[in-house]
């Protein structure tokens, strides 16, 4: 043991590159942000400095404190990105683990065609998103859309000018769950294949039904990958702007006519960030709250799989 | 749901099984592989494993005899015979409907559960009542001795006890036959000791008609009522473990069991003489046909005497306590022999000493099959 301790040099030099580019562009970008968040009406560049801002690399504020997040708080931008994030998240994530997991035992329980499904149904994951947001946006088109045609509801808006919140969000929704469907399917397949079948023998020995074998065997031999699937899954969800911008296709949040409809948190961060009268400090703030929301939705996630999840 | 735990809870308390007889019969099992190669693992399978009794299913890797078992279960389904359960055909029954247990080589317990859970899960499936489950799983665990693990997971428990475990669940929900592949294959030597005299007391215990299949040839001579030796898919015997020691029916039989292994001198048979490959003539009186055959000769079978026809010179000299274990050469040829005899100090390596014997077996050189 000893002698690979003193190789601990080369432990670093190897992670050296990986950690410097961390250092750049994760770690102090991070750093940047929590103190711009409480730095108020800061503003880049100029003449002179204040203090705190010279580890941003210079720049003026008028003080320090909560001003960013109080206008954070006050902007009905901010209440809609949260309230669509929100909705997305809380369905799109269940919709999608659970219809995963669902496609993942019907392909492992079937033998033949079973490389042909596995391949149909990874498609969707080596599919550009943007490509994909297009196609979503000519199949729910409203004059040409292949849904309308389908249903024989011509002028229906889903995601054109006139759409209705519930029907733009029904398209995000579908997208997302489409978009996020392939990764979750192979993970699952995977893990369901390592079961070791004799559990399986020995439930059908015991005449175990179907549904029972899935509840008390698949399910929780598969835990941890459920876990890391959902956890992974909420955070990405609440991540979400490039399904927006490739559903409607406006360059915007929305439809035509109302191109905020659809905005989520990344994308009211995005927006405040380069917003020409906006302080850096907001965006920065709008990203703080983001992470604490994610970090208790991970922290009450852990706490409640503690029960539920076998390694 | 009221049906079911009627039933159990109408005969509390007894461990005994209703045994039943398990008659194969001609059965075969084809394996076709996605080459197009066929390979038979069971071939004309017939045997009849009376009724409250332990049977060791033995033979070497890949003699069918896992497959067998797993015919029995329902896990396999025959290319062709049946199998019948008492006047039951289960040839083509699913397992779940067959009334088995079955203990696998890996126990296979589920690992998220505690004992009592796996215990419980057979009887979850038969609906029997929570609290009637909850008393039979505390039953089968005291019969296995492990009635004070029961809150414990499978990963906080020595092989030994994991293997009773899995008896326990095989047996909690009490079928007609226990099956168990390799039950010993994976506890060390004195664990090994110890879980078969278990194995053997439980089932004398429950009188179930439980088949097990071994590689082991002590393991199966040590516990069985009767073995079945099984070689390349075809039945070579069936009896008593001594039965079969004492007078197996064939060279491989022979050569299989016995530890040390058996002595084989080649040797022919010429105008009714066995004559060894020294041309020293060992019997006379036989009755068939010139040909090679293989003298069997067990190392107990030995005994060192001045006027012995097999003459030896001495290789090698162990001494195991009781016993001493000559290997040497019969003189004039490269046939080296093993002999167990009574521990003897006056003897020398490259000495020469002769040998009689008490029981001596003759096989035909092509197929094996004995003479005497």
């Amino acid at each position: 043991m000893l002698e690979y301790k003193r190789d601990g040099w080369k432990a670093a030099l190897c992670l050296a590159p990986m950690l410097l580019m961390m250092t750049v562009f994760t770690f102090w970008p991070i750093v940047n942000s929590l103190i711009m968040a409480f730095l108020e009406d800061y503003s880049f560049g100029g003449m002179q400095s204040h203090l705190y801002a010279r580890v941003l690399g210079g720049g003026t504020y008028n003080g320090i404190g909560f001003k960013n997040f109080i206008q954070v708080f006050n902007e009905a931008d901010f209440w809609t990105a949260l309230k669509n994030t929100s909705v997305m998240v809380f369905i799109s994530v269940p919709v999608t683990v659970i219809l995963a997991l669902a496609i993942a035992v019907g392909l492992n329980s079937t033998k033949k065609m079973q490389g042909f499904f596995q391949t149909v149904f990874f498609l969707p994951y080596v599919t550009n998103t943007i490509a994909l947001g297009l196609v979503f946006g000519s199949v729910f088109h409203i004059e040409y859309g292949l849904i309308n045609k389908l249903f024989g509801t011509q002028g229906l808006s889903w995601i054109n000018q006139g759409a209705t919140w519930w029907r733009a969000m029904f398209v995000l929704m579908v997208y997302t769950v489409w978009n996020g469907l392939a990764f979750k399917i192979i993970v699952f397949l995977s893990g369901m294949q390592s079961i070791d079948k004799q559990y399986y023998q020995a439930a059908q020995v015991d005449a175990t039904p179907r549904w029972r074998v899935f509840k008390r065997i698949t399910v929780p031999l598969l835990s941890p990958m459920i876990l890391y699937i959902t956890i992974t899954s909420f955070i990405g969800a609440f991540k979400a702007y490039s399904s927006v911008i490739a559903v409607f296709g406006t360059g915007a949040y929305g439809p035509a006519g109302n191109e905020k409809m659809m905005i989520t948190i990344v994308g009211y961060i995005y927006d405040k960030m380069w917003q020409s009268g906006t302080p850096y400090g907001v965006g920065a703030a709008g990203s703080l709250i983001l992470f604490i929301i994610i970090l208790i939705i991970t922290i009450a996630q852990l706490q409640v799989s503690k029960k539920r999840v076998h390694y | 749901m009221e049906k079911a735990s009627n039933v159990i809870s109408n005969n509390p308390v007894k461990t005994v099984h209703q045994s039943v007889d398990v008659r194969l019969q001609n059965l075969t099992k084809e394996f076709t592989e996605k080459s197009g190669k066929r390979t038979i693992a069971v071939n004309d399978f017939s045997v009849v494993i009376p009724a409250g009794k332990l049977i060791g299913l033995l033979g070497p890797s890949g003699c069918g005899k896992s497959t067998t078992l797993y015919m029995i279960a329902g896990l396999h389904k025959p290319t062709a015979g049946s199998i019948f359960f008492g006047d039951d055909d289960v040839t083509n029954m699913p397992p779940e409907k067959r009334g088995i247990g079955l203990v696998f080589q890996n126990y296979a317990l589920y690992p998220h559960m505690t004992v009592r859970q796996n215990i419980m899960f057979p009887l979850e499936n038969l609906r029997v009542e929570k609290n009637e489950a909850a008393k039979l799983a505390q039953e089968m665990a005291e019969l296995v001795h492990i009635g004070d693990l029961m809150d414990r997971k499978p990963n906080q428990l020595s092989g030994g006890q994991q293997q009773r475990v899995a008896i326990a669940r095989a047996l909690v929900k009490k079928p007609r036959v226990l099956l168990l592949d390799e039950p010993l294959s994976n506890l060390d030597a004195r664990l090994r000791l110890q879980t078969r005299e278990e194995i053997k007391r439980i089932q004398r215990e429950t009188k179930i008609t439980t088949i097990f299949v071994t590689h082991d040839q002590e393991e199966a001579m040590s516990i069985s009522d009767e073995i079945v030796v099984m070689n390349e898919g075809i039945r070579q015997q069936m009896s008593h473990p001594q039965a079969v020691y004492d007078e197996p029916v064939n060279m491989f039989v022979a050569k299989f069991l016995g530890n040390p292994p058996i002595n084989i001198i080649p040797a022919k048979i010429s105008a009714g003489q066995l004559i060894l490959e020294d041309g020293i003539v060992l019997e006379k009186g036989y009755e068939v046909d010139d040909k090679d055959v293989f003298i069997g000769l067990r190392p107990e079978y030995l005994k060192i005497s001045l006027n012995g026809k097999l003459k030896t010179q001495i290789d090698l000299i162990e001494h195991i306590g009781r016993d001493t274990m000559i290997i040497c050469k019969i003189v004039g040829t490269d046939t080296s022999i093993r002999a167990i005899v009574p521990s003897i100090k006056d003897l020398a390596v490259d000495q020469q000493i002769s040998f009689t014997y008490t029981k001596i077996f003759v096989f035909d050189k092509l197929t094996g099959e004995r003479y005497k």
